[in-house]
Formats: structure tokens, C-alpha cells, sequence
């Protein structure tokens, strides 16, 4: 059950995508401030671990992931987020792991929260029929206020986590379109979903959240990942 | 209705082929070449960054990012070093590729992660009554490492599932809806793909039983406590995905008592001193998982097992009369009673017999001596979290 409960949040960007397809959800982002809080004189927001996988869409559509774009997403995304904040006067340092066992166990353990939290409200928030009754008129999210622990070892004032799960035709699978078109079926390619959201380290508040859905991008290459930043981190407190 | 089976059958037929076909295709380095036999993983191997394994690994890499820091995750120092011991003792120059985590969960269950993260549930050291018996699921786990199951899975995954589209696809072009039966023959293929796995991984399990000096005839015995535990529990046999995608215990048992015929040592070791010693101390904490899961049947068909070779019968009395009690079918109070008595005083029965024996007394009526059994609990557990439920519990009694 747990697994299952597990697998559903994890499945929550995509369980998205087809709500939006279907048409019963509502949009994004979701914003409890417009600006950030600029009383620290050097606003530093932390990027935690980016959760980003690149797969291959088979024929048969089976995803296969791959290690090696993943990884160069993970550099140009990191890239594309720093020059987005730097744009806005705000700067983006990457996570440290603490060298404290304790402390990086803790650390593990809010990463794994707003898991958590992050699809409960891609399901909540999104999707109507699902929408919590205490939440209808309000975007009220926190991680709780353990997260200053966060703040203070990495020397933050926000965190900013970021998921991606993005995915190619293969060329089999692109020629499977093409003769699937001549013959009438209608075969799907590859999909970017994800979201992002900032969460305020001194209260553990969520105050922006957006998803992204949609059937095109590529973070493959440095100029089309950029692109797929400006559609994620639309509407950011500045 | 005839006609369209029919037709289905047909179809069945035409899919099946056309799977193996597909797969021939993919697999071959050229035509009448035959297909290169699967190389095994080497010691400290890594996955070239490119191939489909390396992402393999990178999800595997993930999860155990998260296994590591979780809660049920046992810690329990003597437990980790002996499991993790026994593996190093097969798996050789593997030893250092292996991390293991032991789980705290009822139910049998060990696994095994493309990158050597293997998880093995507590709740086997219930059903293996010694080492070598540990040593077979740990060797079939190391098994599936070495051999590289998990891309296997994935490429046939890959192949059998681009054969079932385009199939899918020309039938339904030419205005058959195949769909569901396409399907269906793509998960009967490669449930049955998964199977040779597991017969394989059996296979490599015994082997290295044998070289670490191991009676490879007790990974046979273990199968034939998990088919005694299965005794009348048909809900069991016919919801369990395991079965599925591993061959039948019985099967497996016939292959491993050959396989021991052929390879065992000269002088083959059991460790069971060793194995008892380690668990003794955890066998009660096991048993509650097991029993929470409130399969009955199972949980009484595991007891009669370990009831003989247990040195603490207080514990398997005293489990016997909980399973009673939760069960509360009509007269399980009785039996239930009947079973803490005779655990009172045993070798192993805990404090908690005397809360228990209290409820059971009082549902039969017997108020005075459920309030008595209340207060020897409290005496012999002055600060026990549910003292004032039990004061309670003594009042509602008077």
C-alpha cells in the first residue's frame, strides 16, 4: 500500500499531464508572495539535488532511461536556473552535501518530504475533483519550520527544488508515427513534465509552485533547456 | 462465441510467434549468426555511461539514495554484520560490489538491484532455520547481479513490447481490435522470460553454496517450508504476483535437489548454532509483523513449522494464543486461553502474556482473574506505555 501510495505521488507530473489533456485542471503557478524577502543583503537561494531523468521512448513504448543525457540535463539545467536568477539579482548556489552524517540524514529526510508534499499538491492543487476542502481558496503548503536546520548548513534563505521527467521518441518509435499516421493510428512521442517550488527555509512555507506539462523541449542541448527554464520558473518571486 | 475464440486463438498464435521472431531479429549480429551468449558482470564493473544499463544503475543509485536513510532500514549491528558475512563468503571477488539492507517487513522476500543494492526482508529469517538456507536467497540474489537480469528484463521488455505494437497496429489497421489479447500475450511472455531468470539465478545461487562449502540440498528444504506454509491457504496461491513470475516451488525444490546431488561438498555445512544465535533475540519482534499481516492460515501453518525447532516455546504458545485472540472466531477465545496458559512460565514468554490472558479472561467472564492478570502486568511492568489503559480496563472489570 505504501509502495503503491508512493508510486502514485511519483506518477503525480504525468497523472497531471493527462488531467490537463482531459481538461479538468486547474493552472499554475501557484504564488503566496510576488516578491522575495530582500532583507538578507546577499539573497541566496539553494538548488537542492535537481531530480531530473531523460529516457528514451521505445516503439513499444517502453521508457528506457538514459544515464548519459540525464546527466548533461542536470549541468544545463543547473546552468539555465543560475543565469535566470542572476538576471533577477538573486543567487543560485548548488547543495552541499553537509559533511555531518547526522545532519545529511536530515537532510535526506525533508528532500523526501517535499516528495511528498510536491505531489500532494500536483494531485490537490491541480486537479479539481481532488481539491481538499481547506485548501479550495488558498496555495497553503509547508515542510514545516525543521527546514531552518537546512538553511543555516547550507547557508540559504530559500530552497529551490526542481523535477523533471523528460523523454525522446527513439527513431523506431518516430518511424512508428510517421507509418502510424499513414494508417490511421495515432501513436504519442515523448513528454516533458516536472515541477518546481520555493520553499522559504526560516518558516517551511511553499511560496511558489509551478508544473510543467507539456509535449516539446529538450534539455539535450543548452539553448532548447533554457527555454524549458523559462516555461518552469514562470511567474518566480523576484 | 465459438467463432470468436476462434479467432482469438488464432490471433494468440500469431502474436506468440511473432515475439520470439522480433527478439531473434534485435539479438543477432547478423544473419545465421547465432545470438552472443550474455556475458556476466565483472568484479567492480561499472556500466559504460552510454548503454541502457548505465540508467539502470542511475535509477537504482536513486533508490538507494532513499533506502539508505529509511526508517525501516534495521541498524541492529550483529544482524548486518552476519548477513553481509554470509554474503562475502559467496560472493567472492563480488564481496565489495554487494551493499546490503536488511528491512524490517513481514513476508519472505529478498531483492536485488542492477547496481549490487540488495534488500532482504526480515521477515525470511522466519522461514530459513539456518545459514546455509540463508546462503541459497542470497546466492539467487547474487545470482541476478552477476548475470545482469535486470537490462536482460528491460531489453526483452523493450523488444517483446515493439512486437506487440506493430502487431497491434497491422491488426488494427486491417480493422481487428486486438488490443487486450495482444497484451495479454506480451505479459504471459515475458512473466514467463522472468522465470527462466529466476531458474537461472537458482542455478548460479547453487553454485556458489558449494564453492563457500555450503549442503546445497537445504536450499531445496527451504522450498519445502515456504510449500508447507502455503498448506490450505488457497487465497494466497492465487493473488501472489510471486508465483507468477517465479516457477513453482515444487519445481524449483526437484532442479536445486539435483543440482545438490552434483555439486555438493565433500563435508557440506549447515551453521545452524550459528544462524540461532544471531536471531533468537528477534524472533518474537518477527513474529508480530507476520502476525499483523492477519494472513491466519499462513501464520498458524508457520508456527507448527518452528513450534519443534524453537528453543523458546513461551514465544510460539504465547504467538499461538495472540493469533487466536485477534482471529476471534467463535470458541477462539478458549483456544486462545488454552494457549497462554501453557505458555505461562515457558522459556520466552513475555511480559505481555498476562495483559493478553487478561482480555481473553474477562471476554469469557471471568472478571476476578482478568483483574488479577492486570495487576501481575503492572507489578512486572510498572511504566509499560498503557499502564492507565490497564488501570482502566481493571476498573470496567470490578
Amino acid at each position: 500500500m505504501i509502495r503503491f501510495a508512493a508510486a502514485l505521488k511519483r506518477a503525480a507530473p504525468v497523472i497531471a499531464l493527462a488531467f490537463l489533456v482531459a481538461g479538468c485542471a486547474t493552472q499554475g503557478p501557484f504564488a503566496t508572495a510576488e516578491k522575495l524577502d530582500r532583507r538578507a543583503a546577499d539573497l541566496k537561494i539553494v538548488l537542492m539535488p535537481p531530480d531530473i531523468t531523460l529516457s528514451e521512448l521505445t516503439v513499444g513504448g517502453v521508457q528506457e532511461v538514459n544515464a548519459e543525457w540525464t546527466a548533461s540535463a542536470k549541468t544545463y539545467a543547473q546552468q539555465a536556473l543560475q543565469s535566470f536568477l542572476q538576471q533577477r539579482n538573486t543567487q543560485l548556489v548548488a547543495y552541499k552535501e553537509p559533511e555531518n552524517a547526522g545532519a545529511g540524514h536530515m537532510h535526506e529526510q525533508l528532500i523526501k518530504l517535499h516528495e511528498a508534499v510536491g505531489g500532494s499538491i500536483l494531485l490537490h492543487q491541480y486537479f479539481q475533483p481532488l481539491q481538499l476542502p481547506t485548501k479550495k481558496d488558498k496555495f497553503s503548503w509547508t515542510l514545516g519550520d525543521e527546514v531552518q536546520a537546512l538553511g543555516r548548513d547550507e547557508g540559504a534563505d530559500y530552497a529551490l527544488f526542481v523535477h523533471i521527467t523528460d523523454s525522446y521518441s527513439s527513431p523506431g518509435r518516430v518511424a512508428a508515427q510517421i507509418l502510424g499516421a499513414f494508417i490511421g493510428v495515432g501513436i504519442p512521442g515523448g513528454v516533458q513534465v516536472g515541477y518546481a517550488s520555493l520553499v522559504d527555509l526560516r518558516t517551511g512555507e511553499v511560496i511558489w509552485f509551478n508544473r510543467l506539462a507539456r509535449a516539446s523541449g529538450d534539455l539535450r542541448k543548452p539553448d532548447a533547456a533554457r527555454a524549458t527554464i523559462d516555461v518552469l520558473m514562470s511567474k518566480f518571486p523576484s | 462465441m465459438k467463432f470468436a475464440r476462434t479467432i482469438g486463438a488464432a490471433l494468440a498464435a500469431v502474436v506468440l510467434a511473432a515475439a520470439p521472431a522480433w527478439a531473434d531479429m534485435t539479438d543477432h549480429d547478423g544473419p545465421g549468426e547465432p545470438p552472443k551468449p550474455f556475458e556476466d558482470l565483472k568484479p567492480s564493473e561499472r556500466p559504460a555511461p552510454s548503454s541502457d544499463e548505465a540508467g539502470l544503475w542511475m535509477l537504482a543509485d536513486r533508490a538507494e539514495q532513499q533506502i539508505k536513510t529509511s526508517g525501516a532500514v534495521v541498524r541492529d549491528p550483529a544482524i548486518n554484520a552476519y548477513v553481509r558475512g554470509v554474503v562475502c563468503k559467496l560472493a567472492g571477488p563480488y564481496c565489495g560490489d554487494i551493499r546490503v539492507y536488511v528491512v524490517r517487513h513481514a513476508d519472505y522476500n529478498a531483492s536485488m538491484m542492477p547496481n549490487g543494492v540488495m534488500t532482504v526482508w526480515t521477515g525470511l529469517f522466519l522461514r530459513t532455520t539456518n545459514e546455509a538456507q540463508l546462503a541459497a536467497v542470497l546466492g539467487h540474489e547474487i545470482g541476478h547481479y552477476v548475470r545482469r537480469h535486470a537490462v536482460q528484463r528491460q531489453r526483452d521488455l523493450i523488444d517483446k513490447a515493439g512486437a506487440n505494437m506493430i502487431v497491434g497496429s497491422m491488426l488494427g489497421a486491417a480493422g481487428i481490435p486486438a488490443g487486450p489479447l495482444v497484451t495479454l500475450a506480451l505479459i504471459g511472455s515475458v512473466y514467463s522470460y522472468s522465470r527462466d531468470n529466476e531458474r537461472e539465478a537458482d542455478e548460479v545461487g547453487a553454485r556458489l553454496m558449494a564453492g563457500a562449502g555450503y549442503d546445497v540440498r537445504e536450499a531445496a528444504a527451504l522450498w519445502t517450508n515456504i510449500v508447507a506454509e502455503r498448506k490450505d491457504d488457497d487465497e494466497e496461491k492465487s493473488k501472489s504476483v510471486f508465483f507468477a513470475t517465479h516457477p513453482e516451488p515444487e519445481e524449483r525444490q526437484a532442479k536445486l535437489e539435483a543440482l545438490a546431488k552434483e555439486l555438493n561438498p565433500a563435508e557440506p555445512v549447515r551453521h545452524e548454532p550459528e544462524f540461532r544465535a544471531v536471531f533468537a533475540l528477534h524472533l518474537l519482534g518477527y513474529l508480530r509483523d507476520e502476525l499483523n499481516l492477519r494472513h491466519y492460515v499462513k501464520f498458524g501453518n508457520l508456527l507448527d513449522r518452528i513450534e519443534n525447532e524453537n528453543p523458546a516455546p513461551g514465544e510460539i504458545k504465547f504467538m499461538r494464543g495472540e493469533m487466536y485472540r485477534l482471529r476471534a472466531k467463535e470458541g477462539d477465545d478458549k483456544k486462545a486461553l488454552e494457549s497462554y496458559t501453557a505458555a505461562e512460565g515457558l522459556h520466552g514468554a513475555p511480559h505481555e502474556l498476562l495483559r493478553s490472558l487478561g482480555v481473553v479472561q474477562s471476554h469469557l467472564g471471568d472478571k476476578a482473574a482478568a483483574r488479577e492478570s492486570y495487576g501481575k502486568y503492572l507489578e512486572l511492568e510498572p511504566d509499560a506505555e498503557d499502564r492507565e489503559v490497564i488501570r482502566v480496563m481493571i476498573k470496567q472489570d470490578e
